[in-house]
């Protein structure tokens, strides 16, 4: 019962992170019909940061986490004025290909600011746990789920309710009559850079420390994270958060209980076989952008 | 875009670009296609008779491709102008042989360190297995994340058949590319449904539980996935066992391979893939089975992975997993992206600049990442047909220039020497052979003919 807690505990963490690292690629995907892979590295950047304010400038926690938000929001903003608007009419592969070379820009800048060593962020919790019928589960852990279900719920929120999140779901919808109707294109993509990559370095700085900092570390992640996002039905925040949701579980039972030694591959082959099965994926209803 | 009007080049980024597909916009292919494929039909015809005084391309096909270029006005895109099929480009298979002659003249004397042929080996066998990319990528349209896992089971599959069953090389490489081949026909198969996105994807997963499975079972491919203490390859009797006697090997697997990319621009197959790249269900209208296209392509380019696996396996004698990992993977898109994904020179020359550049650049090592990232982002936004277009491009706006007389046919040669001097991936070494497959492909690519890198210069005179 303990392992099934813990396992099951250490599942729901798991979809926590790929949903924190969803929710920023695809508001940017609905926003802007980019898919970001340069979002993984935003992540890792927003470790580092955090890291940096904590360790170098000697903030507290919390304070440093934020500054680190703060700042991925304005890097976030800088990419879309390099990478993103000069190629805003051009083909989708073209931006796509963009941010790829973001991606490793970024990933290369921060190995030549920090080195490639691996680093250890503190949590704002400290490394305290939660002891519920003999399993011990992280403090960090229960934040990160909470921390989530607060984003997920003020996205959906904003959606609805906010100019921003109706101009968002209008040019999701359809971008030129969005255009048309006088929805305000530049403004909106830059808003969504900027939310995008405040979002990639909160989930970076609260999964951080429940692993190592390194180079490779974001990038791990997006991809579990897209993964889910496919399965669920790309651009469908519902569905994508039942496909992170699904991965985790995937991975922390079945992979804590039968097929240990493959646990990592588990998530993706069931990606793969819902690409078989469905390729529009598991909640997809209508035809999307991509 | 007016300056390859006359040439065929496919550009990377109209290739794949989910946003032109017709399937994003259901009213556009029938409704265009066939409604304003004569009228456009007629004028393209004039056009390409008055421009370089050659007979209209068949019909069906030009048909086609006039219908796609209403298409690409319609989503917004340029029209390409006239098309004109690779088949009546002259040539071709000369220019593999001109470079496959310049390369065997060029390489062994031009490269006298140890450092050097290794580097030369390798870029011939990346070089393979960026073709192969290039055949699902460029031609294909299909984003394939899995060509190092492909890479990776041709390796083990070739070591497993060698140090278990004693197989001779031939035996094993075949056995590992055809291995590759076969699980790109099960992957192939499983993603056909799949679109863009959702193949990418797909193949990613594939790339992800390859890594796992390669480390984790031992008896197939070695502790921890490493295979150590393979023996050199040999054939008929010889023995390849320096990095430059390996180097004709691979050198004549590599032209094989060009060989047969020049045979597929050249066949119907290159042509319906391209058709179905640049408008899915105009092709499909057409009667092009697009879904076995799109399969037959990604087991080819698979298999030409496979083997650059297994023989790169058998060359270093060793097996390991992070030799295939996400930066090999990452590297192989940056030189069919970088050097071109519209020709298959363009892996060679880009398969040039990845292996040479760090080597270039080594006091500025640690800037290397950020070089990569930045030269992609500017050649995406400045030059999306790589390399390979940049050269092409240089050549039409001299033509249009309209050099004429020796001065004209001087400073034609003046510029291409400063095109290749600016050309990167260029070293003391590789200069013959890189500089040459630029060269020939962008002959080729234009419509002057002169594939040959050595007749070039004369062939030029002429054309002026």
């Amino acid at each position: 019962m303990a392992t099934f807690i813990a396992l099951f505990a250490g599942a729901l963490a798991y979809a926590a992170v790929l949903t924190l690292a969803a929710v920023g690629f695809l508001l940017l995907y609905k926003a802007t019909g980019v898919v970001n892979f340069a979002h993984g590295d935003l992540l890792t950047l927003g470790g580092f940061l955090a890291w940096w304010a904590i360790d170098d400038l000697g903030w507290p926690v919390v304070p440093g986490s934020l500054l680190a938000i703060a700042l991925l929001a304005v890097v976030g903003v800088v990419l879309e004025r390099v990478a993103y608007a000069p190629l805003r009419k051009r083909p989708q592969m073209t931006v796509i290909v963009a941010t790829l070379a973001a991606a490793l820009v970024i990933r290369a800048l921060i190995g030549i600011w920090q080195g490639s060593e691996p680093r250890r962020l503190p949590g704002p919790l400290g490394d305290g746990a939660w002891h519920v019928a003999g399993a011990a589960i992280a403090w960090q852990r229960v934040l990160i789920v909470g921390v989530t279900v607060l984003v997920v719920g003020a996205l959906v929120w904003a959606f609805k309710y906010t100019s921003f999140g109706r101009q968002v779901r209008a040019l999701a919808a359809d971008p030129d009559a969005a255009q048309l109707c006088g929805v305000r294109v530049r403004r909106v993509s830059m808003g969504a850079w900027a939310l995008s990559g405040a979002l990639a370095a909160l989930a970076g700085i609260l999964v951080a420390p429940l692993t190592v900092l390194d180079l490779n570390f974001g990038f791990a992640i997006m991809l579990g994270g897209m993964a889910a996002a496919v399965a669920g039905g790309f651009g469908n925040l519902g569905g994508a958060v039942l496909g992170c949701l699904g991965v985790g579980l995937v991975q922390q039972l079945l992979g804590g209980y039968v097929l240990r030694d493959y646990a990592g591959a588990l998530p993706y082959l069931a990606l793969f076989l819902v690409i078989a099965v469905r390729p529009q994926g598991l909640f997809k209803t209508h035809a999307s952008r991509l | 875009m007016t300056e390859t009007r006359n040439t065929f080049d496919p550009a990377v980024a109209s290739g794949a670009d989910p946003g032109a597909d017709p399937g994003a916009d259901p009213g556009a292919g029938p409704e265009t296609g066939p409604e304003a494929a004569p009228a456009a039909d007629s004028s393209g015809a004039d056009t390409s008779a008055a421009a370089d005084g050659r007979a209209p391309e068949p019909s069906g096909m030009h048909m086609l491709t006039a219908g796609l270029d209403t298409l690409r006005t319609r989503v917004g895109m340029a029209p390409r102008g006239t098309v004109k099929p690779p088949v009546y480009r002259r040539h071709q298979y000369l220019g593999v042989l001109a470079f496959v002659a310049v390369t065997a003249i060029a390489g062994p004397n031009l490269v006298s360190s140890a450092e050097g042929s290794n580097l030369l080996d390798l870029w011939l066998l990346y070089s393979l297995a960026g073709l192969g990319f290039y055949w699902i990528f460029g031609l294909g349209g299909r984003f394939a994340f899995c060509q190092t896992t492909m890479m990776a089971v041709g390796a083990y599959t070739s070591a497993y058949a060698t140090e278990q069953h004693g197989r001779p090389f031939w035996q094993s490489a075949l056995l590992g590319a055809l291995a590759a081949g076969a699980v790109a026909a099960v992957v192939g198969l499983a993603l056909a449904r799949a679109q863009h996105f959702a193949f990418a994807i797909g193949t990613l997963a594939v790339s992800q539980i390859g890594m796992v499975v390669f480390a984790r079972t031992s008896d197939f491919t070695g502790v921890n996935g490493q295979v150590t203490g393979l023996p050199y390859p040999s054939l008929f009797g010889h023995t390849f066992d320096s990095d430059r006697s390996a180097f004709w090997l691979f050198l004549g697997v590599l032209g094989l391979a060009l060989l047969l990319g020049v045979f597929l621009e050249r066949s119907p197959i290159g042509r319906e893939a391209v058709a179905a790249r640049d408008g899915e269900m105009v092709a499909r209208t057409a009667g092009i089975s697009v879904r076995r296209l799109h399969l037959m392509l990604y087991v080819l380019g698979s298999v030409a992975g496979g083997l650059s696996g297994a023989l790169l396996a058998n060359w270093q004698g060793f097996v390991g997993v992070d030799q295939f990992g996400l930066d090999l993977g990452i590297g192989i898109f940056l030189m069919v992206i970088l050097g071109g994904a519209g020709s298959i020179w363009g892996p060679v020359l880009g398969a040039g600049f990845y292996v040479w550049a760090p080597k270039l650049l080594q006091e500025f090592k640690e800037y290397q990442g950020v070089l990569y990232g930045a030269l992609l982002l500017v050649m995406i936004m400045i030059c999306p047909e790589g390399l390979i277009g940049l050269a092409g491009r240089v050549r039409g706006l001299l033509r249009r220039a309209g050099v004429a007389g020796p001065a004209g046919v001087a400073g034609v040669a003046g510029v291409a020497a400063k095109v290749r001097a600016a050309l990167p991936g260029r070293t003391a070494a590789p200069a013959g052979a890189s500089a040459s497959a630029s060269d020939s492909a962008s002959d080729s690519a234009s419509d002057s003919g002169s594939a040959s890198a050595s007749a070039s210069t004369g062939k030029e005179s002429a054309d002026v």
